[in-house]
């Protein structure tokens, strides 16, 4: 059942993005908040010389964002081929706040698409590159 | 004794009878219970889909809904959101082709078509409407069936 504060809440940050007042990251570049929220694994000894990178990450880098305001994360999760879920993080990492597909995902599908379209695409730029 | 207790049912004209119906009787029946086993595995494996259709539908209802939104109200047009929209559908494709219709399976055929091609050739109301329509067929839950 889809709470109207946390619909609202996700509203506000759509908007907020669309205005582009709220500025969106990679997830893969915030080590401190994959870390503190236990979405990524570094290696060390054995491990790191065996894989090319030493630290994997348990989500789509691909499409997975954060931005920060007043302290706290505001996280767009997407693992695998699932569909994405919002996380909100304080800095401390603990009493977060989950806000699952299954009731938000209109909205949320609906922020994942507006998030992706403000970072660069090589797909974009080959169209482009082509019609000059 | 044995032995020619044997040679008279071997010769005995009303058993030798019998015995071929009993073969013919059989081997119908044999026809027939793997018949109704096989329908009973369709049965089994339709009601599994179906559960987890009921269980996942909202899930995708809001994904296509979120997409359909996304063009229509945001103008958002791109070869990600495209591709992204096809990898939703070739998902529900996959997981729920068994218990679609062939019209639905038709739609959902010419609906992928439409989402791979270029973004500057792509007709989004077109797409919209596949989305919509999707979305409607996902907010009627599935019927398990009783053989």
């Amino acid at each position: 059942m889809a709470d109207d504060r946390y619909a609202n809440f996700l509203e506000k940050v759509f908007e907020l993005t669309k205005s582009c007042t709220l500025p969106w990251h990679y997830l893969d570049s915030s080590q401190t908040l994959c870390e503190g929220m236990k979405w990524s694994k570094t290696y060390s000894g054995v491990g790191a010389l065996v894989l090319s990178d030493n630290v994997s990450f348990s989500f789509n880098t691909e499409k997975s964002f954060y931005c920060s305001t007043d302290g706290t994360y505001i996280v767009l999760l997407v693992k695998g081929t699932q569909p994405a879920n919002v996380y909100v993080v304080p800095s401390t990492f603990k009493n977060t706040v989950y806000l699952s597909a299954e009731i938000y995902g209109d909205i949320i599908t609906r922020l994942l698409n507006l998030v992706q379209s403000q970072f660069p695409d090589g797909e974009v730029f080959i169209d482009k590159f082509l019609k000059e | 004794m044995v032995a020619r207790f044997l040679s008279f049912l071997g010769t005995n004209q009303y058993f030798l009878g019998f015995s071929s119906l009993c073969g013919a009787i059989g081997f119908v029946l044999t026809i027939i219970v793997t018949a109704k086993t096989s329908k009973i595995s369709k049965i089994l494996r339709h009601n599994a889909i179906t559960s987890q259709y009921n269980k996942e539908r909202i899930s995708f209802q809001n994904t296509f809904e979120g997409h359909r939104k996304s063009i229509i109200v945001d103008g958002l047009q791109s070869k990600q959101l495209l591709t992204d929209i096809l990898k939703n559908v070739e998902a529900y494709r996959a997981k729920f082709s068994e218990i679609l219709s062939w019209r639905e399976k038709i739609r959902l055929a010419m609906f992928i078509k439409q989402l791979k091609k270029e973004p500057n050739q792509a007709d989004y109301n077109l797409i919209c409407n596949y989305l919509a329509s999707i979305s409607g067929r996902l907010s009627k839950k599935g019927d398990m069936k009783n053989g």
